[in-house]
């Protein structure tokens, strides 16, 4: 690990709904600039651990800093203030409202007014389906438009830092390797990335670094090629790494 | 001059334009219709359309919110019911308020204000009472915050019925000034739409309909959903109340029974049945609804269904809203409107015509599955 001060660092984390403990003593870095793919079964928790990154679950115990300070306990509009962006899983777009107005909410902690018309249009240039549907109401795109979607309206808020969840889910490869494609450029953007995936093959691709989640506990960390040649990899997925492996869920909590 | 002309070429003007003018042509049409019927100000058609006009601010506050937000008031009426008594405090003749109101203080005792200025306290004394039960309210999670609408409501009605030194209890109020015609009505009723259409497309309102998509993306995309909640419900209650004096001041007399379920169910029917996401559809719902209880009304009081005898049945009105109701929320759960503003439909309508086709115009086309 170098000795540069990393642009997300979390120490200990406990965090959970209610009694439930989904994330326990998690402690991971990453450092400006990455791809960190976060990989594990379904129900091992990574999805609560990215929505206590974005403030949208409390932390019950332990410090998350952004660049050298807390966002722990902030609320989550500060902490997209602040530069971190959630794609969540399953996508979150606003199905009734139009593409042009789901982009201008990802702007929403936003003040400067003519810079964000002009973002959006980059966006569609980026996306250029986005440019030809802006009028449409999101619901009517297919599931690739609509992950599409929900990352330019991530990228809308200028993050540093996105995370997130599950962008291959419920897509065609064609699709997944199209957006692949594009997250693997974020890093040029200035965009360090946090990213959950089912889809272990393709997440390494992309990614240097790694850590697998299994029983609400990260287990193992390393660099891409390290954890591809893990011999357990499979097993943390069919949920046997674990001592009390959760039965797969869809929720992916 | 200058700055007008911007900012009627500003994108966000024009869209708010596209939406009201075609619902401010209805309003003004109802208005003419009125005024030609009945110059006198006087007359059964004449009470209805003023009626109308009034009803349809209240379903338009009750729109801000609702439709917005996606959380469905039951407690407007308490907010209707604070217009109309604030008005009364305020307006009812000294010799007569000393009767039916014997709590009030001395200064508001002498007070026989005319109708902008109880319109203005009115509007005031709802928004101040919102903004103090919203504190609680909005920061609550969404089925929550519509039971406690409902609370509000009931509360509102046992202050009604018993604070008896400030509103007469159960036996209610009379004596207020006629300071509500049709003009004024039609006024307000398009002040109301364009103040909520401008609502709708404003920077809140948009962020507050991310929050009805989907609270949790809506947050995590940095939305603060409690405050956009909170300001679309102290907004809609100032302008139910707003109605609620208008109302107050064109009825003269009312009582607690006026601002409870009954009312509340026909309000929310009326939103339902046009569509809770438009303002366009706040207005037809109320028009439709308005038809329907005036037609059903006649036979439930006098037997006649255009002209026909047919049996008297009471409580027809009541039921057969509530039916209708059911099958709109069973065939066509968004309302006859959906999602689209009535500028919208006309678009649509306008290139099935031209196009002979069914070819959508590419900003009206239809919702994909769920």
């Amino acid at each position: 690990m170098s000795e540069e001060r990393p642009l997300l660092r979390l120490d200990g984390v406990t965090s959970g709904y209610g009694p439930i403990v989904a994330v326990r003593d998690a402690s991971l870095e990453v450092r400006s600039g990455e791809i960190v793919a976060l990989l594990g079964a379904n129900g091992a928790g990574k999805s609560t651990l990215l929505m206590t990154v974005a403030g949208l679950v409390r932390p019950t115990a332990g410090n998350i800093e952004l660049d050298g300070s807390r966002i722990d306990g902030l609320k989550p509009e500060e902490i997209v203030r602040r530069g971190v962006a959630l794609t969540p899983e399953g996508r979150g777009i606003f199905s009734h409202l139009t593409v042009a107005d789901n982009l201008r909410i990802g702007a929403a902690v936003r003040k400067d007014r003519a810079q964000i018309a002009t973002d959006a249009e980059e966006m569609c240039t980026l996306f250029p389906i986005l440019g030809e549907r802006r009028r449409q109401l999101a619901g009517t795109l297919s599931g690739g438009e609509q992950q599409m979607l929900a990352l330019a309206r991530s990228l809308m808020s200028r993050p540093r830092l996105m995370l997130l969840d599950e962008p291959s889910l419920g897509l065609a490869p064609r699709i997944v390797a199209q957006i692949f494609e594009m997250l693997r450029k974020l890093p040029e953007r200035g965009v360090t990335v946090l990213l959950v995936e089912q889809n272990v093959s393709l997440a390494l691709d992309i990614a240097q670094r790694g850590y697998v989640m299994a029983s609400s506990e990260l287990q193992l960390s390393g660099t891409a090629a390290e954890l591809r040649s893990a011999v357990d990899l499979e097993q943390v997925y069919l949920g046997s790494a674990g001592d009390a492996p959760e039965p797969a869920a869809t929720g992916g909590r | 001059m200058a700055v007008f002309a911007r900012l009627i070429s500003s994108r966000f003007m024009r869209s708010v334009l596209r939406t009201a003018v075609p619902l401010v042509v209805v309003l003004v049409a109802v208005m003419v219709v009125g005024a030609v019927m009945a110059p006198d100000g006087r007359g059964a058609t004449y009470r209805l359309l003023v009626n109308f006009l009034i009803t349809v601010v209240i379903v338009v506050a009750l729109q801000m919110f609702t439709g917005n937000s996606g959380i469905v008031s039951w407690g407007h009426a308490a907010f209707v019911g604070i217009g109309a008594y604030s008005t009364a405090w305020f307006s009812v003749p000294m010799v007569i308020k000393e009767d039916i109101f014997p709590g009030l203080p001395a200064w508001m005792m002498g007070a026989e204000w005319g109708l902008v200025p109880c319109l203005l306290v009115s509007t005031a004394i709802g928004a101040l009472a919102a903004a103090v039960v919203g504190l609680a309210i909005c920061r609550m999670k969404e089925t929550a915050m519509a039971m406690s609408t409902l609370g509000l409501l009931v509360i509102a009605h046992g202050i009604y019925s018993n604070w008896e030194g400030w509103t007469r209890g159960t036996e209610g109020v009379y004596a207020l000034p006629t300071n509500t015609t049709i003009y004024i009505a039609c006024g307000f009723a398009c002040l109301a739409v364009l103040l909520a259409v401008m609502f709708k497309y404003s920077r809140v309102g948009l962020r507050l309909q991310a929050s009805r998509e989907d609270p949790l993306s809506a947050e995590s995309t940095g939305v603060s959903v409690v405050r956009a909640r909170y300001f679309a419900w102290v907004a809609s209650a100032a302008m139910s109340a707003l109605a609620g004096s208008l109302w107050a001041q064109f009825n003269l007399a009312f009582g607690p029974a006026q601002f409870y379920y009954a009312q509340v169910f026909a309000i929310l029917s009326m939103l339902v049945i046009g569509g809770l996401a438009t303002v366009s559809g706040a207005l037809v719902g109320a028009g439709i609804t308005t038809v329907i209880f005036e037609v059903l009304r006649g036979v439930e009081n006098e037997g006649n269904l255009f002209g026909i005898e047919v049996p008297q049945i009471s409580g027809l009105a009541q039921m057969i809203l509530a039916l209708i109701t059911l099958l709109i929320l069973i065939f066509r759960p968004n309302g006859l409107l959906a999602w689209w503003e009535l500028d919208g439909w006309i678009v649509k309508a306008r290139d099935r015509f031209w196009k002979g086709g069914r070819k959508l115009a590419p900003d009206a086309g239809e919702k994909g599955g769920e």
